[in-house]
């Protein structure tokens, strides 16, 4: 993974004097490894550079300037031991007939063409590999492999070894068939366009009035064609309209391919009967064109990005195996196959994947994924352990008590599941207006027939079927997909990347904001300490890092964090004292860790701050300070929207920190501290069940259930390699501040689509003058279909970028 | 004038072809990733004589796709 530091050397070292890593590209400590006359940071990154150029592959670092990552630290052990298994090893593999097998991984790492280069270039490391191909959109990598050569496990390893190690997930298992719906709209299109084109062409004698050439044998012949064109067109191409309508009046809803399928089926029955009784013209061309534009109308929304729409559900947090003791063995089982009673070991940094008792060792326990409590609970022999808690420190032996489908968090889940599905669906606009649309044209239609019926009975089912004609709503259909989608691309080029395009409708809708505090209104990870005091070498450094790995105090977490990038030194002696500090006997020093009376036996002159005190042999060096920094704009992006929206704040964390917020958001904010993921789930969810649309700005996993049950979810990311849980939307942190103006964005949005369908009546109207009268003829059906449509796309969409610019959003 | 007919004829038939060969591409999976291969082509001729992918005719992605 890259680290959060790249390219940030450490304050007190001079950048310049340091080579950079010629992997990639972090400054190398005093001492690190050297070859060549190349410098590395560490001895991982050397291996993969030896690994790469063992393979002729060095042609890596000529493609980009430094592409590397850094591979993980610790061996990679028995961490993929669970590949030998072969339930496990069926589930994931694509493919498999023995001597070959196909697999696709899913790895965020890949950020450049050198990747895909390397990854494409996988058979020069060994031989088993036949073949690799990268997505880069999706982050992926499909390997076909000899499973005689290479098992997978080894594969898998030889990727992790090399920085590339990919991500498998509970989720992965399975059915997965890659999603082919992008496939078929091409494929409707280009039979919608084919026909379009050849019908249109064949209609050229009706349009320029050959008459002789009309009522020729070759007319007869034109007037087959055409209705052969036009079947594909009708059967296959509109297929979706047809049953998108079907499914939506078995809801009870009337959208927009009700009428939209009325129109094909009246346009495609009259246009035959006129063909084959009287010889006449008929409608195919306009049907054809009718389609083809709605298709594309289909295929502009359709776009969204890929790595949002991966499913994100709480199954893919969980590992896929466990490692579980069988007296004196350690075997590796599918999570699916624990039961309750089994002994389980939790290595450092695992979940807890059902409910246990505590048998051996201590448990450091970071239960934020429940709780949202980022703070380790310490548990000792013979307490309960529950599922989702994250053991931090030596690895720990449980008994299981229940199985993991039955475990609390999953009960808790499931509720939250049914719960977001019973919440009310937002109708849509386009959905709204067709509801009393639909209904007005048919009364229209039967109007106008009962009218003709008393003068020209002849005339009755022309003018009926001419006004349903004419009123299929092709300009309304094609003028909301055009401007969502156009405001859609406009937030991704600005790092707003929505999921579809009808996320901006509900966000121009919404009637509440909530936000999380940690990582969403304030920065997180990349929170530097500042230190206060004398110079601080680097070999200092590495011993306040041997010494504060070992306590699980947070603050000392935050600091280990920090100091990672030094390697500890074995710790001779070691003491923590709760709510004071530690003392440790490193490498022949004594080092203290902790608060201004601890490190320096007097109380602190500055109370109430977070500092941690640093000594090293008696000598007080100085300290470390950690504060939540608000995001840049805050304070201005919460006057902007509180003259809109009222704002929420719910956290996890304790009220320490009320006053500063008080101080941004006003005395009048609703403010819930000490919230569990839960209680921010139900929150929004009651909100939501009394009508409200939230919009939900959250980061973590703790806010999770809140994002998906909020009406919009956004996500707050500091950089697009890190874990994102499932929501509508992934907003970059730089471009916070920018917040009120995608939302104002899609208000604009909204308007300029209730503007176009006044437009688009208004075309309606001069059809139906037409159609009312029985005079709709097959030309005018021709140009007033394409040119309506045609003006509404480019009004919407040249409106949107317009307002786009004046919004600031481009 | 009857030999419009088969030239309309001809013409579909022409056009058709091409409707196909866009089906046959695009079940292929030549437009699922519209992106990763604008990048392929800037390295193509980094490692020439090593082509082994094309060698095995092995495809990824279903019919005959490399």
């Amino acid at each position: 993974m890259p680290s959060l530091f790249k390219n940030e050397p450490a304050d007190d070292i001079p950048a310049a004097t340091n080579p950079v890593c010629a992997h990639c590209g972090d400054p190398c400590g005093t001492g690190s490894p050297e070859e060549d006359g190349k410098h590395f940071c560490c001895t991982g990154c050397l291996t993969v550079f030896s690994i790469l150029r063992g393979s002729d592959l060095d042609e890596y670092y000529a493609i980009e300037n430094k592409p590397g990552l850094k591979p993980n630290q610790p061996g990679l052990g028995d961490r993929y031991a669970y590949l030998d298994d072969e339930t496990i090893k069926d589930a994931l593999l694509d493919f498999n007939d023995g001597t070959r097998s196909r697999i696709t991984l899913s790895i965020p790492q890949i950020h450049c063409s050198a990747c895909i280069w390397l990854l494409e270039n996988l058979y020069s490391l060994h031989k088993g590999i036949v073949s690799s191909r990268v997505d880069f959109s999706r982050r992926e990598l499909a390997v076909s492999f000899a499973p005689d050569q290479i098992s997978l496990r080894k594969l898998v390893e030889l990727l992790a070894s090399i920085g590339y190690a990919p991500e498998i997930k509970k989720t992965d298992m399975g059915d997965k068939r890659p999603d082919k719906s992008f496939r078929r709209l091409y494929g409707n299109l280009a039979v919608a366009g084919f026909c379009f084109g050849n019908v249109m062409l064949l209609s050229l004698p009706n349009y320029f009035g050959l008459d002789w050439l009309i009522k020729s044998n070759i007319g007869t012949a034109i007037n087959i064609l055409k209705i052969a064109l036009s079947l594909p067109v009708v059967f296959y191409s509109a297929h979706d309209f047809f049953s998108s309508a079907w499914h939506g009046l078995r809801q009870k809803q009337v959208n927009m391919d009700v009428p939209i399928s009325i129109g094909i089926t009246i346009l495609f029955s009259r246009s035959l009967y006129e063909i084959l009784i009287p010889g006449q013209a008929g409608f195919m061309d306009s049907l054809c064109a009718l389609v083809f534009l709605l298709l594309i109308g289909r295929l502009y929304q359709k776009k969204t990005y890929r790595t949002l729409s991966k499913k994100g559900d709480f199954q893919s947090y969980l590992p896929i195996a466990v490692i579980k003791k069988e007296g004196d063995r350690e075997i590796t089982i599918p999570i699916d196959n624990l039961k309750a009673g089994d002994h389980i070991l939790v290595r450092n940094q695992e979940l807890i994947p059902a409910d246990s008792n505590l048998e051996k060792g201590e448990g450091h326990i970071d239960y934020s994924f429940v709780t949202g409590e980022s703070a380790p609970v310490t548990v000792s022999a013979g307490e309960k352990l529950y599922a989702g808690g994250r053991q931090i420190g030596a690895a720990i032996e449980l008994a299981v008590i229940k199985k993991p489908s039955q475990s609390y968090l999953m009960q808790l889940w499931s509720q939250t599941a049914g719960a977001i599905k019973d919440q009310p669906q937002l109708m849509t606009l386009a959905t709204k207006v067709s509801t009393v649309f639909t209904p007005t044209v048919i009364l229209i239609a039967i109007f106008a027939g009962i009218y003709w019926l008393q003068y020209d009975g002849a005339r009755a089912l022309d003018a009926a079927t001419a006004v349903l004609i004419v009123a299929c709503p092709c300009a309304l259909a094609l003028s909301t997909p055009f401007a969502l989608g156009t405001a859609h691309r406009l937030c991704g080029r600005s790092d707003l990347y929505l999921k579809d395009s009808n996320v901006v409708e509900r966000l121009a809708r919404i009637s509440r904001i909530i936000f999380d505090k940690t990582g969403t209104i304030t920065q997180s990870g990349a929170e530097k300490p500042q230190f206060k005091g004398n110079y601080l070498s680097d070999e200092n450094k590495r011993l306040i890092y041997s010494a504060v790995r070992q306590s699980t105090h947070p603050l000392s977490i935050r600091l280990g964090n920090y100091l990672h990038e030094y390697e500890p030194l074995p710790v001779d002696q070691f003491e923590e004292v709760t709510g004071r500090g530690l003392k440790a006997f490193i490498a022949g020093h004594d080092i203290l860790v902790g608060s201004h009376r601890w490190v320096c036996g007097k109380e602190d002159t500055e109370p109430g701050s977070s500092r941690i005190y640093v000594s090293i042999d008696g000598k007080t060096l100085g300290s470390f300070k950690f504060a939540n920094l608000f995001r840049k704009g805050l304070r201005e992006l919460v006057e902007n929207l509180k003259k809109l929206y009222p704002l929420v704040l719910l956290t996890g964390d304790t009220d320490a920190e009320k006053k500063r917020i008080i101080d941004i958001f006003g005395e009048g904010t609703e403010m819930r501290f000490r919230q569990s993921p839960h209680d921010k789930l139900a929150y929004v969810h009651d909100r939501t069940m009394k009508g409200e649309q939230v919009l939900m700005i959250g980061d973590g996993i703790n806010d999770s259930g809140a994002l998906a049950a909020a009406s919009v979810g956004i996500t707050v990311m500091e950089s697009d390699a890190t874990f994102s849980p499932e929501s509508d939307g992934i907003l970059k942190a730089g471009n916070f501040r920018m917040l009120p103006r995608y939302i104002d964005l899609s208000r604009d949005c909204l308007t300029i689509i209730k503007v176009s369908f006044g437009l688009s009546f208004l075309y309606n109207a001069v059809g139906l003058y037409f159609a009312a009268q029985g005079a709709l003829s097959p030309i005018i059906a021709a140009v007033l279909m394409p040119a309506s449509s045609v003006t509404v796309v480019l009004f919407v969409t040249l409106m949107t970028f317009y307002r786009a610019g004046r919004r600031g959003v481009i | 004038m009857e030999i419009m007919i088969v030239l309309i004829g001809f013409s579909l038939v022409v056009a058709g072809g091409f409707l196909i060969a866009f089906f046959w591409a695009l079940r292929s999976g030549q437009f699922d990733d519209l992106f990763t291969p604008a990048m392929r082509m800037l390295f193509e001729s980094r490692r020439k004589g090593r082509s082994k992918k094309t060698e095995s005719g092995e495809s990824l992605h279903g019919n005959g796709d490399i």
